[in-house]
């Protein structure tokens, strides 16, 4: 079975994107699948202390802030690639498209190893 | 991982938040460096030249992009003995040979053993580093004027209150300044970086160190080595795991272990001491947006353009600013949390944690406080399983046969229980014991079971033994010796 992978992001390519994978989809009888990568926020580089006081508890202290704003990051990036997904589903089906369509939701951790 | 993708994301993910926290690390490196030569009595020199390199070449060859390595206090209080009785020309040569030790420890996979480290020895660990850190400054703070203790309070003042006024400069610098032209303005009499021993006035060179290479220089340095590359890798992997935690992306121990190795190695030649991860200054790294190689390279690069082009303001600031830095670093270092824990935590944490950190700062050696630690972690944890351990027991219908029910955990802990629960007095004509719910660990468990076989057998009792699951079934059938020949004669050795 023949399946059109197409990568969508929050970029106005997006919209070529699913286009042209609507239409190659309809000539060749395929499914789309539509994949957006969500990702990951590094709160690391985006604090900006520079003060390079350490005191008591930091690690501690540390850890809790960057958990924190990843966590809220990584709920807003979620919501958000649910939208986008769903608004790019909405216009396949509203070109007519009716194979298949996937919405996957794929984190990049920034760590996946490659043997 | 193609080189391009990992110069990306090793090197180039984010530049300007890696250039500004490595200058910042570079700065609080300065006092570092030289505190901690003058913890191991050589000139500061030494101590900067080290950091430099083991900082510039651990961001090529690390397995943990983000943490600063350089020269440190756990390195620092071992060596004070070798400089002493032998001179700076053995600590390179140690040095060097603690390379090398640290390079085969990659290879052989030694990574592997922390598993056994537990958490209540690393936070031993951490207490007791950050203790030495003060301990070594009391040199400084005893038998010197009020001046002293009035400008590093100063000092202290200025690195925690600063933050509050803006967090775009290192308050560690701002203190170091501000009490550096006090200082020298007032004319306070107070000891100076120039009073501690020679700066460096050039860029370091490539040198062989001036040492007989005789089995005796060998003799003399091989322990300082070892314990140099036990006690270098225990906080680098400790240090490798916090940075782990804190950006929450893995990191490659081995290559961790062997690139401290090649570090170090070429740091002896360099003119430097020995050196390892950092706990405090990896945590301000990452503290100040540093994740990456590239933090950890500039921090290096930039505290060398430092000293040569600063070195002659460096010998100007006083020792009490060096002091609050050094002070400052030892309460980041120290685990606060865990003095809260001793009352919440099991008791055997909390001994295993109190007694790491008495054996560390009694023999100023991480690496003993750490063996202490895992020994008495590994008694603690076989005291708690040998409690998994029930024998119960009935009698038949008929009154001849009497049917062991064993089960839970034997091993060298538990089998003296295993052995003391066999009734051989009970005149019987049959015994079954029944191993279904029993694990045999250790030869210990197989011996007792062949004992307690043995001892029925003379009382006239015929034995037998079921439900022996697979793992115990290998073991017997690998040690056990009371179905074979000659069976109670080798039991009667014991």
């Amino acid at each position: 079975m023949n399946r059109i992978l197409a990568c969508i992001d929050a970029s106005t390519y997006a919209t070529s994107v699913v286009d042209l994978a609507a239409w190659a989809a309809t000539r060749l009888g395929a499914d789309v699948e539509l994949l957006h990568v969500v990702q990951r926020k590094d709160a690391v580089a985006s604090r900006n202390d520079h003060s390079g006081a350490i005191g008591l508890g930091v690690k501690s202290e540390l850890l809790e802030e960057l958990t924190r704003i990843e966590e809220a990051a990584g709920r807003l990036a979620i919501e958000e690639g649910r939208i986008l997904l769903g608004r790019r589903r909405h216009s396949l089906e509203g070109a007519g498209h009716h194979g298949r369509v996937d919405a996957p939701a794929w984190r990049d951790r920034g760590d996946d190893r490659r043997a | 991982m193609t080189f391009a993708t990992s110069l990306r994301r090793e090197w180039l993910s984010n530049p300007r938040a890696d250039v500004l926290a490595g200058i910042v690390v570079a700065l609080a490196l300065i006092p570092e460096a030289i505190g901690f030569s003058i913890i191991a009595g050589v000139d500061p020199s030494v101590g900067l030249f080290a950091s430099f390199s083991i900082a510039v070449i651990i961001s090529l060859v690390g397995g943990r992009p983000g943490m600063i390595s350089a020269a440190t206090a756990a390195i620092a209080v071992l060596v004070l003995p070798l400089i002493r009785d032998h001179g700076v020309q053995y600590l390179f040569a140690a040095t060097i040979l603690m390379g090398l030790i640290q390079g085969v420890a990659g290879f052989l996979k030694l990574d592997l053993l922390m598993q056994y480290v537990s958490r209540s020895v690393i936070t031993g660990f951490v207490n007791a580093l950050a203790i030495l850190i003060f301990i070594a400054q009391l040199p400084q703070l005893t038998n010197v004027g009020w001046e002293t203790y009035v400008m590093v309070a100063a000092g202290l003042a200025i690195i925690y209150l600063f933050p509050r006024l803006t967090k775009a400069i290192p308050s560690p610098l701002v203190a170091i300044v501000i009490l550096t032209i006090v200082s020298i303005y007032a004319g306070i009499k107070v000891n100076t970086v120039g009073d501690m021993g020679k700066l460096p006035s050039s860029l370091p060179a490539f040198g062989i160190p001036q040492v007989p290479f005789t089995l005796e220089t060998l003799r003399i340095i091989f322990p300082y080595s070892l314990t140099m590359a036990a006690v270098g890798l225990l906080e680098s992997m400790m240090t490798a795991q916090i940075v782990d935690d804190l950006t929450d992306t893995p990191s490659n121990k081995r290559r961790e272990m062997k690139g401290q190795g090649i570090a170090n190695f070429l740091t002896g030649f360099l003119g430097g001491m020995g050196g390892c991860a950092m706990i405090g200054q990896s945590v301000i790294n990452v503290k100040s947006g540093g994740s990456t190689r590239l933090s950890t390279f500039v921090s290096g690069a930039f505290l060398l353009f430092l000293i040569v082009v600063l070195g002659p303001l460096v010998a100007r600031i006083p020792m009490p600013a060096l002091v609050a830095v050094m002070i400052m670093v030892s309460i980041g270092t120290f685990s606060w949390g865990s003095i809260r824990n001793l009352k919440s935590h099991p008791w055997q944490s909390s001994v295993v944690m109190l007694v790491t950190v008495l054996v560390v700062v009694s023999t100023h050696d991480l690496a003993q406080g750490v063996v202490a630690g895992v020994i008495l972690s590994g008694l603690f944890f076989a005291s708690k399983v040998k409690r998994l351990f029930d024998v119960a027991s009935e009698l038949s219908a008929d009154g001849r046969t009497r049917t062991y029910r064993v089960s839970g955990q034997v091993f060298f802990a538990s089998s003296e229980r295993f052995a003391d629960a066999f009734d051989f007095k009970e005149v019987l004509d049959n015994v079954v014991i029944d191993l279904t719910a029993a694990h045999f660990w250790d030869i210990s468990a197989v011996g007792s079971l062949d004992k307690a076989i043995l001892k029925f057998r003379r009382e006239g009792t015929h034995v037998e033994v079921i439900g022996l699951n697979q793992a115990s079934a290998t073991m017997v059938d690998r040690f056990a010796v009371h179905d074979k020949p000659g069976a109670e004669a080798a039991l009667g050795a014991h």
